[in-house]
C-alpha cells in the first residue's frame, strides 16, 4: 500500500426496520435477519474481490469461504474496509458494494416471484421491486493520515452517524402516476406500502400462504413468506426451516410428557403425528412440518418427537380449526380435527401456550472499539465476535437448552426458547460472550463486554410484531439507561394473554461499590438473578408460598411508595413482609410458611436495591412457577 | 400561502377518552394492532372541516371543495393545566440529541445518571478534502462537533415535545445547556392497548375465542415520575383555522379519529403560539436559518421540498407564499419518511359519475405518499428577503395547496449560528 492514500470506507445497509421489525409471523422475522445478512454478505463479498480493499467488519481473508452465500457467517448492516488508492478507488468500491447488495436483493425478489402460487397485482409489483427504492445505502471514507488510524476511525464514525441522520428518500411514484396505487389495501406488515396482492384471493390460497383473512403483502412481505425455498433443495441438511412458535411453546411439556411415562407418550404422540401427516399432504396450511435446526452433521432435528407446528395441539386454536372446517365445508378435514380432539382429550393434556423471545446485545462495544489502535485489534474484535455469533445457534439447540436462533450476527443475538430453559440459556450466553471478548480486552487493556438480554414471555397467538416490540423494550430495560447502574443485566417482561405486562430487571452482578446489607461482599457467592428467580419460582410452583404473596408486597409498595424517607419506607416495607410471611399460610392449605422459605425470600429481600424490585421477583416468580414446567 | 398572521385563536380539542389513530395497515382480529403516534394533520383537518359543515348545515356533498380548501393548521400538542388555561408544544426537533455520560462503574451514581442535550449542525470539516460520502449535491453532513464525539450513549427518555420557553431558546441557537431531557416537556400520549371480545351478530354475544385488540392513545394524566401521587394535567391537540371558521360556537364536542371517540373543542382566544419578539428581531437580520417542521410535510421529492431547484449556484428556492424570500438549503435532518394514505370519501362517488365505476361505495383507500416527520430540519442560507423571515412562523411549506391547507408542513424558523 505504499505510495498510494489508504483510506477508511463505511457501507450501511438498511432499512433495519423494513428487513425484520416488519414481522407478522416468525418466518417474517426470521427470513427478514437472514435476507439483511445475505444483502450485506453479497456487498461484502463484491469488496472482498477487489484487490485494493482489505475488510475490517466482518474481518475476512481475500480467500476465505465464509462469505460465500448461505454461510453460517452473519453479516451485520454496515462493513468497513481499509483500502489504498484515491478517492476514485472509494467511489469505485462504495459503488461495487451497493451494487452487489442490490442484485442480491434483486434475486431474492425473482425467486419469490417465481414462487407465486397466484397472479399477482403486476404493475404494483413492479413499482416496488426495485432494489433502489427498498434499501437504504450509505456510503462513506475518510483518508488515513500520517498513519494515525484511531483518530481516522474516529473520523468515520462521525461521519458515518452524521451521513445516516440525512436521509434523502425519494418518493414512490410522482403524482399523476399515483392512481395506478389508489384504493389498494396497504401491507398488513407495516403499512409503508400498498398490497401485491389481487383482490378476493381464495381461503385456500391464503392458507397455503400462511395468511389471515384481512392480511395483505407487499413485495418485502411476499419475498419473506416465499424466497429461500431452494436453499433446502440444494442443501437438505441445511438448518434454515423456521421452527413455529407453538412448537417451541410445547416443547417443556412435551418432554416432561414423556418423561413420566416414555412408552405411553410415544404410542399417543404417534397417533398423533400420524393425523397431523394427513393435514401436511392435505396441502391445508394448517399443519407445517417443523424441521429446521438440525444438529451439525446430522439429519436428526431436535423437535422430531414432534416434527410439526403445535398449534392444533391447543384446544382452543383446534376448536377454532373444527369450527372453520364445518363453516367452510371441508368435511374431511374436520373428521381429522375431531379425531385429533378425541386424542388430546383423552388424559391429561394442558401444554402451557408460552414461549420467551430473547434479544440480547454487548455492553461497552463502542468502548472497546473505539480503544483499538490499529486495524488489527479491530479485526480480532471483529473476529471474536464473528466466533461468539457463530456459537450461538449450536448453543441453543443443545440439549439442555433446545431454543432455535433466529439472528446471530456481531454482539446481537436474537433467539427463540422454550419457557423453561430461557433463563440458563441467557446466563450461558453472556458468560460465552464476555468469555470470547476477555483476551482482545486484555490487549487493549479494557475490562471485558458485558452482556445485556432482554427477554419477552409471549403467548403464542400474540402477533409477532408485538412480541419483537417487547423484547425490543426488555432488551432496553435490561440496558438500563434511566438507571443508576445500567447494563450487565437481565430484563424479563411478562406479557400475559389477559392482564398487565410485568416487566423485571437485575443485574447480572451486582456493581463492586453498590451497598449492601449484609456485609456479604463476596462476589463469587452471590447467586445469579437466574438462579434467584428459579428458586423463587420452585417455591411457588410447589406451593410453599401461597400465590397471592406477591401482590400483597405490591400492595405495600404501592402503599410506601410516596414516603419522602427512601430508606425509612424500605426498612418498613421489609418488615411488613416479615408479617405477611408469618401471617400466611402455604399456597392451599392451612400449614405455615416453613422457615426455610422465609429465611430464602428475606435473603433475596436483601440484595434488592429497592422494595418495587422485590415485588417484581415475585411476581415474575409466581407467574413462572404457574406456567413453567419444571426443567424435566 | 400567507394569511392572516394576526389571529391568534386557537381550537382546543380535549380528548375525553384514549383516541384512536390507527396507520393503514389492514384490521383484521390476527393482526397486530398499531397505533400511530400522534394524529396526522389531515385527521385534524378532518375533525374541524366536519365541525364547520355541521355548523353551517352543509350539505356535504356539494360543499366538498368549500371545505377541502377552507385552511387548517395543526395539530400542536397542548398541555391543559387544572384551571383549564393551555400551553403550546412542540415536536422534538431532530437536530436535538439527548445523551446519557458513558461513565465507567466506578463514577458516583450522580455522575452516572448525567444526561444532556447536544445540538446536532453542518459539519464543514466534514467535507474537507479527506472525507467523501454519497450525500447529495453538495450538502453538508450534520451531526455533532467534534468536541462533543460521543462519550456517552443516545438517551431515549427524554421529552418528545417540547413548552414553547425552550424551543424559543433552541431557536434562538442558545442550545439548552444544563437542562435534563425529561424536563423540557411532554413525552407524548400513552399508547394503551385494549382487548375486546367480537360479537357474534345473531345473538349479540360473545363470539368464541375470538378476541381482538385495539390500541389507543391517551391524553389523561399518568403517575408522576417521582411517584407520588398523579399529575393534574391533562393533554390534547391544538388547531388553528385562518379564517376562524368556528366563531360562533363556544363548545363543542366532536368525533376525532376512529371507533367514534370525542373530544371537547374549545375556542381558546391567543391560544396558538406567536413568534418570540426576540426572535423576530433576530431572524430579519440573519443570513443563515433552520426551517424545523412542526407538523409533517409532504413534498414532492420525498426529502427535499419541489420548491428548491438545483442551480448551478446550488439547490436554491422561495417558499411557497413567500417570494420574497430565497433560500439555499445547505444540510438536513430527517428521520425516517413515515406513510400517509387516508380515506377518500368523495373520489368513489365522482368515479361513479364518471363511469369508471359500478356503484356509489363508502369511499377508498388513497395511496400511499411519504412524509418527512414532524421535528425534520433544514438548514439555508438566506439569499434575500432576511425582514420577511418571521412571516414563516408556523406556516405550511409543504408543495402541494391542498396539503399546506390541510396543515402539513408547518415551519418554525430559526437561527442558524455557524460554528
Amino acid at each position: 500500500m505504499n505510495n498510494q492514500e489508504t483510506w477508511l470506507i463505511s457501507l450501511s445497509i438498511g432499512p433495519v426496520q423494513d428487513f425484520i421489525s416488519a414481522a407478522l409471523r416468525t418466518r417474517d422475522l426470521w427470513f427478514g435477519s437472514h435476507m439483511l445478512s445475505e444483502v450485506s454478505k453479497a456487498a461484502a463479498r463484491e469488496i472482498n474481490k477487489h484487490e485494493a480493499a482489505e475488510l475490517i467488519f466482518p474481518a475476512v481473508d481475500k480467500n476465505s469461504k465464509e462469505l460465500e452465500e448461505n454461510s453460517p457467517l452473519n453479516v451485520a448492516n454496515r462493513i468497513v474496509v481499509e483500502m489504498s488508492g484515491n478517492e476514485n478507488t472509494v467511489k469505485e468500491i462504495i459503488g461495487a458494494g451497493k451494487g452487489a447488495a442490490k442484485q442480491k436483493l434483486s434475486y431474492l425478489i425473482e425467486q419469490a416471484k417465481s414462487k407465486l402460487p397466484i397472479p399477482i397485482r403486476k404493475k404494483i409489483w413492479n413499482i416496488q421491486a426495485k432494489p433502489d427504492d427498498l434499501l437504504e445505502l450509505y456510503g462513506t471514507a475518510v483518508r488515513i493520515k500520517d498513519e494515525n488510524y484511531p483518530k481516522a476511525w474516529k473520523h468515520l464514525s462521525r461521519l458515518n452517524s452524521a451521513r445516516k441522520n440525512s436521509r434523502d428518500f425519494k418518493p414512490q411514484l410522482n403524482d399523476p402516476e399515483e392512481d395506478v396505487l389508489y384504493g389498494l389495501p396497504k401491507s398488513s406488515l407495516d403499512g409503508r406500502r400498498e398490497t401485491v396482492l389481487p383482490e378476493n384471493l381464495s381461503k385456500q390460497v391464503r392458507r397455503r400462504l400462511r395468511m389471515g383473512d384481512g392480511e395483505q403483502l407487499d413485495v418485502m412481505g411476499l419475498v419473506k413468506r416465499l424466497a429461500g425455498g431452494e436453499l433446502n433443495e440444494l442443501n437438505p441438511s441445511a438448518k434454515l426451516q423456521f421452527t413455529p412458535t407453538t412448537r417451541i411453546a410445547i416443547d417443556p411439556w412435551l418432554r416432561k410428557t414423556i418423561k413420566e411415562d416414555k412408552e405411553k407418550a410415544k404410542a399417543r404422540l404417534a397417533n398423533i403425528c400420524e393425523k397431523l401427516e394427513k393435514f401436511v399432504g392435505l396441502d391445508s396450511g394448517l399443519v407445517t412440518r417443523v424441521k429446521g435446526n438440525q444438529k451439525n452433521g446430522c439429519n436428526e432435528g431436535i423437535y422430531d418427537a414432534l416434527p410439526f407446528d403445535a398449534a392444533l395441539l391447543y384446544q382452543g386454536v383446534l376448536d377454532e380449526a373444527i369450527r372453520k372446517s364445518r363453516e367452510e365445508k371441508r368435511f374431511k378435514e374436520k373428521e381429522i380435527l375431531k379425531e385429533l380432539r378425541k386424542d388430546i382429550m383423552e388424559g391429561a393434556w394442558n401444554p402451557c401456550p408460552y414461549y420467551a423471545l430473547l434479544l440480547a446485545d454487548g455492553d461497552h462495544m463502542g468502548r472497546l472499539i473505539k480503544a483499538a489502535q490499529d486495524k488489527d485489534h479491530h479485526k480480532k474484535i471483529s473476529n471474536c465476535l464473528s466466533e461468539f455469533a457463530r456459537s450461538v445457534p449450536e448453543t441453543a439447540r443443545k440439549e439442555e437448552y433446545r431454543a432455535h436462533c433466529i439472528y446471530a450476527g456481531g454482539d446481537d443475538v436474537l433467539l427463540m426458547a422454550p419457557l423453561d430453559t430461557v433463563l440458563p440459556l441467557a446466563n450461558k450466553l453472556r458468560t460465552d460472550f464476555t468469555e470470547k471478548l476477555q483476551k482482545v480486552a486484555d490487549d487493549l487493556d479494557e475490562k471485558a463486554p458485558t452482556f445485556s438480554v432482554g427477554i419477552v414471555v409471549a403467548h403464542m397467538q400474540t402477533p409477532i410484531g408485538r412480541v419483537r416490540r417487547l423484547v425490543k423494550q426488555a432488551e432496553s430495560l435490561a440496558k438500563g439507561s434511566d438507571t443508576e447502574s445500567p447494563r450487565n443485566a437481565l430484563a424479563i417482561i411478562v406479557d400475559p394473554r389477559s392482564g398487565a405486562e410485568m416487566p423485571f430487571r437485575a443485574k447480572w452482578k451486582r456493581d463492586p461499590n453498590q451497598k449492601q446489607d449484609d456485609g456479604d461482599d463476596d462476589q463469587n457467592e452471590q447467586k445469579s438473578p437466574v438462579e434467584e428467580l428459579n428458586e423463587l419460582a420452585q417455591l411457588y410452583r410447589t406451593e410453599q408460598l401461597p400465590t397471592g404473596f406477591g401482590y400483597e408486597l405490591r400492595q405495600i409498595d404501592q402503599l410506601v411508595h410516596d414516603m419522602k424517607e427512601k430508606e425509612k419506607a424500605g426498612e418498613i416495607a421489609k418488615l411488613e413482609m416479615q408479617r405477611i410471611l408469618n401471617r400466611k399460610n402455604q399456597g392451599g392449605g392451612d400449614k405455615e410458611i416453613s422457615q426455610g422459605t422465609k429465611d430464602t425470600v428475606l435473603d433475596h429481600a436483601k440484595n434488592k436495591d429497592s422494595f418495587s424490585e422485590v415485588c417484581q421477583e415475585h411476581l415474575i416468580a409466581r407467574w413462572l412457577g404457574a406456567h413453567g414446567e419444571e426443567r424435566g | 400561502m400567507k394569511d392572516d398572521t394576526n389571529n391568534s385563536t386557537a381550537y382546543l380539542f380535549e380528548p375525553k377518552s384514549p383516541l384512536v389513530f390507527r396507520t393503514g395497515r389492514p384490521f383484521d382480529q390476527a393482526g397486530d394492532p398499531v397505533s400511530l403516534d400522534f394524529p396526522l394533520p389531515s385527521t385534524l383537518a378532518g375533525a374541524c372541516r366536519t365541525a364547520i359543515g355541521d355548523m353551517k348545515g352543509w350539505n356535504f356533498a356539494e360543499k366538498v371543495q368549500e371545505l377541502k380548501d377552507t385552511p387548517v393548521h395543526g395539530p400542536l400538542a397542548a398541555l391543559i393545566s387544572e384551571d383549564g388555561a393551555t400551553e403550546p408544544l412542540f415536536p422534538k426537533p431532530a437536530d436535538a440529541m439527548y445523551v446519557r455520560e458513558d461513565k465507567k462503574e466506578e463514577h458516583s451514581p450522580e455522575e452516572k445518571m448525567k444526561t444532556s442535550i447536544l445540538q446536532l449542525q453542518p459539519q464543514l470539516d466534514l467535507v474537507k478534502q479527506d472525507t467523501w460520502s454519497d450525500l447529495p449535491g453538495d450538502l453538508t453532513p450534520v451531526g455533532l462537533a467534534s468536541k462533543e464525539e460521543l462519550a456517552g450513549k443516545p438517551y431515549k427518555k427524554g421529552a418528545n415535545w417540547w413548552d414553547e420557553k425552550n424551543l424559543t431558546e433552541w431557536l434562538l441557537g442558545k442550545g439548552l445547556p444544563g437542562k435534563q431531557p425529561e424536563k423540557l416537556g411532554w413525552s407524548g400520549p400513552q399508547q394503551e392497548l385494549r382487548t375486546h371480545v367480537q360479537l357474534e351478530s345473531s345473538t349479540l354475544s360473545a363470539a368464541t375465542g375470538q378476541l381482538f385488540q385495539t390500541n389507543n392513545l391517551s391524553f389523561s394524566p399518568k403517575q408522576r415520575e417521582e411517584k407520588d401521587g398523579w399529575n393534574t394535567e391533562q393533554y390534547g391537540l391544538l388547531a388553528r383555522l385562518p379564517d376562524d371558521n368556528l366563531k360562533n360556537q363556544s363548545t363543542l364536542f366532536r368525533r376525532i379519529g376512529g371507533e367514534g371517540r370525542i373530544a371537547r373543542v374549545e375556542r381558546k382566544d391567543n391560544g396558538w403560539p406567536g413568534i418570540n419578539p426576540d426572535l423576530e428581531e433576530k431572524l430579519k437580520g440573519s443570513n443563515a436559518i433552520r426551517l424545523i417542521l412542526a407538523t409533517p410535510a409532504l413534498f414532492t421529492h420525498g426529502w427535499k421540498p419541489g420548491w428548491i431547484k438545483e442551480t448551478s449556484e446550488g439547490l436554491i428556492g422561495s417558499p411557497p407564499g413567500f417570494l420574497k424570500i430565497t433560500l439555499q438549503l445547505k444540510a438536513f435532518v430527517t428521520p425516517r419518511w413515515e406513510p400517509v394514505s387516508g380515506w377518500d370519501l368523495v373520489r368513489n362517488s365522482q368515479d361513479v359519475d364518471k363511469g369508471k365505476a359500478e356503484k356509489k361505495g363508502p369511499g377508498a383507500a388513497r395511496a400511499v405518499r411519504r412524509m418527512v416527520p414532524a421535528g425534520a430540519v433544514y438548514w439555508f442560507e438566506v439569499i434575500a428577503g432576511q425582514e420577511h423571515l418571521p412571516e414563516l412562523w408556523l406556516q405550511p411549506i409543504s408543495d402541494d395547496e391542498q396539503d399546506r391547507n390541510d396543515g402539513y408542513g408547518l415551519a418554525l424558523p430559526g437561527i442558524w449560528k455557524k460554528q
